[in-house]
């Protein structure tokens, strides 16, 4: 079933004279994995954002579950879009408990009460994400692949159909890279809808099942990893040369291999 | 309102009734009179009070009451700028003078203890002359009215010798004597003329230019200034520079410039005879 | 530091400094005195005016207007996310000012009155400057905030110039004054500031939400529009009759919020309530610090809460560290 699907949006922020994008149609279905990519500049956070519900002054139509947009109220939106911000420039130190407990608010009044089931829901987040030792510790403390957990958490507390992520493993060590694919397949099979942006070629190829390649705005290809992610249609899209396309030996996915400049010594 | 109140003078009635008073910006206030016991929180009244031989009557007053020397044994009612409303309540005096102006949320505050109180604020000599009876009237003093016609003879208007004056209050920033300053109306008494007679403001700053322009024949300043003051744009420049006719005050003399009560007498008799002088 | 025993402390606190401001004036009044009043108000004494007529309003204007500003600050810090900003930042402040400039200048009766509608006037300018398309731009209203104030603040200074006579009428008004004799005025201060801070802390976990990021907030279902009109219109009127009430007493919202953040965390639905009852017990501590140390004059209480409030902050800072 189509849970996000766009049907020539194209938008252009006041200050610049080109369109940010032009005629966007994508249809993502539920339960799918898909990436973002293209180069900077691209209007994938701009996309995003108008999934969102945070942009409004755009052409074109956005339906969530078949309908528009704008015809949900902002509760009934947060229980389909959740969102994961790249970075946090959190000014205030609430614990990591408070921070998760942000997410249920779609189910709370305003006051914030939570009830015996929301600390339940809670709770089992934070154990499907093995954090249930930081809980009191403060947020800003944490290490970045903690906090990252945390913002999964708190997007998870929100129980909406939908993850959207933007960049999510940037600013992640190995280890807590793969960790959080992992959580993010195990996600995908309990049924959740995951978008993210990222720059990651290989953790594309290695995670995601489709792949939405963005250049100056449009959408330029479209479909599974194994179709798009090809040398030829890459080298188009990035504008970029050095590097190769070559099968992963153990998992047999399309895998990018860059290709130094002389200038550099081995 | 001075003719009412010499009228009911005349009665002479010796007994208690209540009155109504409309004081200097247009107050009524409900009293029994003759009153027995009065704070005094404007320096100019306080010493009113004492030049009328009332003080007997006066339970309080306030801490810049300086004149004369037997005010500071009085009883201490809080600043002008503070009153100590809780020493005043304590007190329950039958009236509280106020000089108005800042005093305003003070008196406020009184009005809603039911603590009575009258604004007086005298804006030329004739007005202190009627402040003076009014508390006459309101003390039931016999003898005051004959203090108050002597003081009104001391200070009778002179003829305009078209003399010119400047003066200061303070020199930096330079305040200087406006035409509705009470000061003015001092100066046009003294039979001379203040080169700022027609501006609107009290204590105005003016510039170096407008002085030297107006060309006054006497400056006076009301200030301890800098040393080299003579050599000032403004002071040299002008006819009272050149012949030598700026007068510093000195501290006493400066007070009874700037006081609107009694002692406004010796201000005047200090410009007339400076304006004298010049005149011969 | 468990919540519960914060509230509870803080409420003693409250107390004893209730009780401290009650005895200490120009007239010595003891403690044996002062309970003789309490238990005895219809008896008509000396003391008996002083306590019910003089100290008690004023202490009661003391909680108002300092936990006016506690809340404030800590609410204006959250919608900004930045810790150094006071109830004075959005021009509210100079607003009030300038009415009550106007009103001493000019002799108008009602001072107050004055003072509330030039708060409300800039609170409505401000804010219908800083909205376009149905949002509210917070870094247009910070902008135009302070731009707005400071133009009035010129304003206020240009008038006191021109009509000199005045000038230290409207200083002396600027730097506080807690003194009050009006029950009326407030009863109805008290009645419409309680009100709008209900209001106000019912609505604080969107608050914090929203101090973590307006975007993120807006997703997880706040209603961020909601949330920014309610809260900048409620700190406007706040200050507002703060300021109408008892001219610009400085450094209460800034500082107060921060030092209750030590001990609470940043949770507004305990920071905002806790801020409250701070800002009123410093400012019965200024305020009575302020007309009984230097008698019979009374220096103002705004001299009083920068030259404690600052040290304090200092102070607990260090320890913190």
């Amino acid at each position: 079933m189509s849970i996000i699907k766009s049907e020539n949006i194209s938008f252009r922020y006041t200050e610049s004279y080109n369109n940010c994008l032009n005629n966007i149609s994508i249809d993502i279905n539920e339960k799918e994995m898909v990436a973002l990519a293209g180069p900077n500049g691209a209007g994938k956070t701009t996309l995003f954002k108008i999934i969102c519900g945070l942009i409004k002054g755009y052409a074109g139509n956005l339906y969530l579950y078949g309908k528009d947009i704008n015809l949900y109220s902002n509760i009934e939106l947060a229980k389909i879009i959740s969102y994961i911000p790249q970075k946090d420039n959190y000014i205030f130190d609430f614990t990591v408990y408070e921070i998760i407990a942000m997410g249920r608010r779609p189910y709370l009044n305003s006051f914030g009460i939570l009830s015996k089931k929301d600390k339940d829901i809670i709770l089992n987040i934070c154990d499907f994400l093995g954090i249930n030792k930081i809980i009191k510790r403060k947020y800003s403390n944490l290490s970045g692949g903690e906090k990252r957990l945390v913002l999964i958490a708190r997007a998870l507390a929100q129980e909406a159909s939908v993850l959207l992520m933007d960049e999510p493993t940037t600013y992640l060590d190995l280890y807590y890279k793969i960790l959080f694919m992992d959580k993010l397949l195990e996600l995908n099979k309990k049924g959740k809808t995951i978008l993210l942006i990222s720059h990651d070629i290989n953790l594309i190829s290695e995670y995601m099942n489709r792949v939405i390649l963005i250049k100056e705005g449009k959408v330029i290809y479209d479909g599974k990893i194994k179709q798009v992610i090809d040398e030829k249609k890459l080298k188009e899209v990035f504008n970029f040369d050095n590097f190769i396309i070559e099968k992963n030996k153990v998992s047999g996915n399309p895998n990018l291999f860059f290709i130094p400049t002389n200038k550099t010594g081995g | 309102m001075r003719v009412i109140f010499v009228f009911i003078l005349f009665l002479q009635l010796n007994f208690l009734y209540a009155e109504t008073i409309i004081d200097d910006v247009g107050r009524k206030i409900d009293i029994k009179l003759p009153i027995s016991s009065i704070v005094s929180l404007s320096p100019a009244h306080t010493e009113m009070i004492y030049f009328l031989g009332q003080e007997s009557k006066l339970k309080a007053v306030s801490v810049n009451c300086s004149f004369p020397k037997e005010a500071a044994l009085k009883e201490k009612a809080g600043t002008f700028l503070n009153p100590d409303i809780e020493k005043i309540l304590k007190i329950k005096p039958d009236i509280v003078i106020s000089g108005g102006g800042i005093q305003k949320k003070a008196i406020k505050n009184l009005e809603n203890l039911n603590i009575p109180v009258i604004v007086l604020y005298p804006r030329d000599i004739e007005n202190i002359a009627d402040n003076m009876y009014l508390l006459s009237f309101i003390t039931g003093c016999k003898d005051c009215p004959i203090k108050i016609k002597n003081f009104s003879t001391k200070v009778k208007p002179q003829i305009n010798k078209n003399i010119k004056i400047y003066m200061e209050i303070w020199g930096s920033p330079v305040m200087a004597v406006g035409g509705t300053s009470f000061i003015n109306d001092l100066i046009k008494r003294a039979g001379a003329q203040n080169i700022l007679n027609d501006t609107k403001q009290e204590y105005p700053k003016i510039s170096d230019e407008f002085v030297i322009k107006n060309k006054p024949d006497i400056i006076i300043l009301l200030y301890e200034p800098e040393k080299n003051y003579k050599e000032k744009f403004r002071f040299k420049n002008t006819p009272a520079g050149k012949k030598n006719q700026i007068f510093v005050l000195s501290k006493e003399e400066q007070d009874v410039f700037l006081r609107t009560g009694p002692r406004i007498v010796q201000a005047f008799n200090k410009l007339t005879e400076i304006i004298n002088r010049i005149n011969k | 530091m468990k919540k519960h025993v914060l509230i509870f402390s803080l409420i003693i606190l409250l107390f004893f400094a209730i009780l401290f401001s009650l005895i200490s004036g120009s007239i010595k009044i003891s403690i044996e005195e002062l309970l003789n009043v309490l238990i005895k108000p219809y008896f008509n004494s000396d003391n008996s005016l002083i306590i019910y007529k003089i100290r008690l309003p004023r202490i009661l204007l003391a909680i108002l207007v300092g936990g006016i500003l506690g809340v404030v600050g800590s609410i204006l810090q959250a919608i900004f996310k930045n810790p150094l900003v006071d109830p004075f930042i959005t021009g509210v402040s100079s607003g009030a000012a300038f009415g009550a400039t106007i009103a001493i200048i000019f002799n108008f009766y009602s001072l107050t009155f004055f003072a509330i509608s030039g708060a409300v006037l800039t609170i409505l300018f401000v804010y219908k400057l800083s909205v376009k398309n149905n949002n509210l731009n917070l870094y247009n209203l910070l902008l135009i905030g302070v731009m707005t104030g400071s133009f009035l603040s010129s304003l206020i200074m240009f008038l006191s110039a021109f009509f000199n006579k005045d000038l230290i009428k409207v200083v002396f008004w600027l730097m506080g004054d807690l003194s009050i004799t009006n029950f009326t005025l407030l009863k109805y201060s008290y009645f419409f500031s309680i009100i709008i801070i209900c209001l106000c802390i019912y609505f604080s976990n969107d608050l914090n939400i929203f101090s973590l990021d307006e975007d993120e907030a807006k997703i997880s279902g706040v209603k961020t529009e909601f949330i920014k009109t309610l809260y900048f219109l409620s700190s406007g009127i706040l200050t507002g009759i703060a300021v109408a009430l008892s001219g610009v007493i400085g450094f209460v919202g800034l500082v107060i919020p921060h030092i209750m953040r030590f001990f609470t965390g940043p949770d507004l639905r305990i920071l905002m309530p806790v801020s409250f009852i701070g800002g009123a017990v410093f400012l019965i501590i200024c305020d009575t610090i302020a007309r009984t140390l230097f008698l019979p004059a009374e220096i103002p209480v705004g001299i009083i809460t920068g030259l404690l409030g600052a040290p304090i902050f200092i102070f607990i800072l260090i320890r913190r560290k």
